[in-house]
């Protein structure tokens, strides 16, 4: 997932097809035009999926807080590559198919909420060279993935069905351990 | 005159003390209508406040109704997120609420993030105060900066 200088290269590896080249492009952006509340964003335009990170807030973001937020926008991308390839079907991918049936536009944070946390913890714990308990990682992971911007426009936000499951007390858990890193956590980038 | 000027000086002193500069209070305005309010609901539990910030510009995206259609930017104004949740609720009194340092404009709070603080990164606590239907009787809500992926 990631190489032995801690670079993410990952992400550009999900856009190999094996031999054949990729049908995308992806580009890594800094942007300063982002909402205050966004850390990132992925657009697709054409045959370019772009990963927008807030410069803005960029000097208050946490190491880890930066690669997750790396993470987590090279799955949306990851996901949306699939979707968007050429011939792309519920046959050929019938995970996303059916997510996309039942969650419409907000398929892609509903399915990483379900099934890409560990994917997400086990690149945050390699990144941070295992510093942290799993409990801790595992807690990271659910940053962005447990109340979302409504891409349907029918609220302006809602939980998703993975939050929805969690104990009181987990959830508990999990905020104090985002908020206490985000305040304490190490600013300097490796 | 030395022990009233004592005494004043301890009452401040205690009163600093207790409201930790670390904390943000904010009277909530419900006659601003820059300041959203989702209340949950049967099918949708979430409850949190959206300001806007008028005076910025950003651009946001919609996703296309097709699954692997093009995304469609535009621009609208900045907003600030924060969740709640009411169950951690508290009615304060009149009396308490003149003891806190208030906020009371949406523009001062939207200020904070201007002078480089970061709603969700600066590490402050954050409460949003809301007039009851009571006289005299105050809700005093914990609420937790929000952001986005």
């Amino acid at each position: 997932m990631v190489d032995n200088n801690n670079n993410i290269n990952w992400i550009l590896e999900n856009f190999k097809d094996d031999n054949n080249p990729s049908e995308f492009n992806l580009k890594l952006v800094m942007s300063s035009s982002l909402a205050s509340g966004t850390n990132a964003s992925t657009v697709k335009s054409g045959d370019t999926f772009t990963i927008s990170i807030n410069s803005n807030t960029l000097l208050n973001r946490t190491s880890i807080g930066l690669a997750r937020t790396l993470i987590h926008e090279g799955i949306h991308a990851r996901l949306r590559e699939f979707a968007s390839r050429e011939g792309s079907n519920a046959t050929s991918f019938p995970g996303i198919y059916d997510y996309f049936r039942v969650y419409k536009k907000n398929w892609d944070h509903q399915q990483m909420a379900d099934f890409y946390r560990g994917t997400i913890a086990k690149g945050l714990k390699k990144y941070d060279n295992g510093q942290h308990s799993k409990q801790f990682y595992n807690d990271m992971a659910w940053e962005g993935l447990a109340n979302i911007k409504d891409a349907n426009g029918h609220q302006n936000q809602i939980y998703t069905e993975a939050w929805k499951k969690l104990t009181p007390t987990e959830k508990t858990r999990i905020k104090n351990t985002i908020i206490n890193h985000k305040k304490n956590g190490n600013k300097t980038c490796q | 005159m030395k022990n009233y000027l004592l005494i004043y000086i301890l009452i401040y002193s205690f009163n600093s003390y207790s409201q930790s500069k670390d904390t943000i209070y904010f009277l909530i305005n419900r006659k601003d209508s820059l300041i959203k309010k989702q209340i949950a609901t049967k099918t949708n539990k979430y409850e949190g406040y959206r300001i806007i910030d008028e005076k910025t510009l950003v651009i946001n995206t919609k996703r296309s109704s097709d699954l692997g259609g093009n995304d469609i930017q535009y621009e609208t104004f900045d907003s600030y997120s924060f969740s709640f949740n009411r169950k951690n609720d508290t009615i304060i009194s009149n009396s308490y609420l003149k003891t806190l340092n208030l906020i009371i404009s949406r523009k001062k709070f939207i200020n904070i993030k201007k002078k480089g603080y970061y709603f969700d990164t600066s590490g402050f606590l954050y409460f949003f105060i809301e007039k009851t239907n009571h006289k005299n009787k105050y809700i005093l809500r914990k609420v937790y900066p929000v952001s986005f992926e």
